[in-house]
């Protein structure tokens, strides 16, 4: 008798353990990682690290959202063109900024048109890691950073939680597959170019760490056989342009 | 509850612009705008997570982008020092920042640097990310 009771205790284990197994298959099944979505990520990554110079023209959009939930989209147009490993030129146009990044190798350049303000600094060796400095010790972006980023050691594909093959999907006449991926705080979206050149043609970001779910949006137009020359990556003061500082991010104000 | 991340990180990016009359709204976080973040930005150094500042959405300086998240907005403005009430000339306070300058300044170059002078009182223009602001300095000579 006693030994009946024990094996109704394990077999109650067992079947507990299996719902357990099962469930938790159901769940690992509804944030499944499609892998053949995650492989159409990394041919994009790879083929725009192949890229020796490209030109886009990208129209984004982003949300603000206001203390109260409400949220304003302002839009804007980029323009950059880059040369690998260390050119770059790009052009911010938006509902609040006008700004102009030039790095040719050797020197960063953010000048404000508008305002007439440009500052200058010493910058590392390639277009990636002028990024990650930008960011660590100015708190500045580089525009279209992803587009940098994928195929390279600081492309978070490892962070991928959820992914998935939308479908087919024409963007602005173009042939591509949309794809849908989750990581912590972020659903986004990329519709990439079928065929022999796997280009990002649309990007969505939904933040997900504010309730209003604030959006990103940009749609690139490339051209892979730009004209230019060198001086399109050099910054030359106009007459009127001051020289200003960048504060530094964690920087004491200064008090000189 | 609005964000998982301290309030400052973000609400950073909003700016205090008390000088505008209308149109004012608290712009408490904005979307983010890469997928792909660099880990090693600690967005949480030295940030003053009790700012919460005003901003008129007419006036806003702008800027590009941000990290949501993990990574989301944090902003020079919000680590170097809280953003103040458009400067008053009278009572401008050596460190403090401000997004527009007060009436009547006189542009001056020195060493190579535009500094800005209002009355007694002299403001440094600064990038700030990719926004422009002023922080009010000591007399440069």
């Amino acid at each position: 008798m006693r030994r009946l009771r024990y094996l109704g205790a394990g077999l109650i284990l067992v079947i507990a353990a299996s719902v357990l197994t099962v469930a938790e298959t159901a769940g690992d099944a509804t944030s499944a990682v499609d892998p053949q979505a995650l492989a159409a990520l990394n041919r994009m990554g790879t083929y725009l690290r192949s890229l020796k110079v490209f030109q886009v023209r990208a129209a984004t959009t982003t949300e603000d959202v206001l203390d109260d939930g409400q949220k304003l989209l302002y839009s804007g147009v980029t323009d950059l063109l880059a040369q690998a490993p260390d050119r770059l030129r790009a052009e911010v146009t938006s509902d609040r900024q006008h700004r102009l990044f030039l790095y040719d190798g050797k020197t960063f350049t953010l000048f404000a048109q508008r305002a007439g303000y440009y500052a200058t600094v010493p910058a590392p060796a390639t277009t990636a890691e002028l990024a990650d400095r930008l960011e660590e010790k100015y708190g500045l972006e580089v525009p279209l950073v992803d587009l940098f980023r994928w195929g390279g050691p600081r492309s978070n594909v490892a962070d991928i939680k959820a992914a998935m093959d939308v479908g087919p999907s024409e963007v602005e006449g173009t042939s591509c597959e949309h794809y849908a991926f989750r990581q912590t705080g972020l659903d986004w979206q990329v519709w990439i170019q079928l065929g022999d050149y796997p280009l990002p043609r649309k990007l969505v970001l939904t933040t997900l760490t504010d309730d209003a779910r604030p959006t990103h949006t940009s749609t690139y137009t490339w051209n892979l056989a730009p004209s230019f020359n060198e001086t399109a990556f050099v910054f030359v003061p106009p007459d009127d342009a001051r020289k200003i500082v960048f504060a530094e991010v964690g920087a004491e104000p200064s008090t000189k | 509850m609005r964000m998982t991340v301290p309030a400052g990180v973000c609400f950073g990016l909003a700016l205090l612009l008390a000088g505008a009359a209308s149109g004012a709204a608290v712009v408490r976080g904005t979307a983010r705008t890469n997928v792909n973040v660099n880990r090693n930005v600690n967005v949480n150094r030295n940030v003053n997570v009790n700012v919460n500042r005003n901003v008129d959405v007419n006036v806003h300086g702008g800027y590009y982008g941000g990290y949501a998240c993990c990574g989301c907005c944090y902003h020079p403005v919000a680590t170097a020092a809280a953003v103040t009430a458009t400067a008053m000339v009278t009572a401008a306070v050596v460190g403090s920042i401000v997004s527009t300058l007060p009436p009547s300044c006189t542009t001056v170059v020195i060493n190579g640097l535009a500094y800005q002078q209002c009355g007694s009182t002299w403001y440094q223009p600064q990038f700030s990310g990719s926004s422009t602001t002023y922080i009010v300095v000591n007399a440069p000579r």
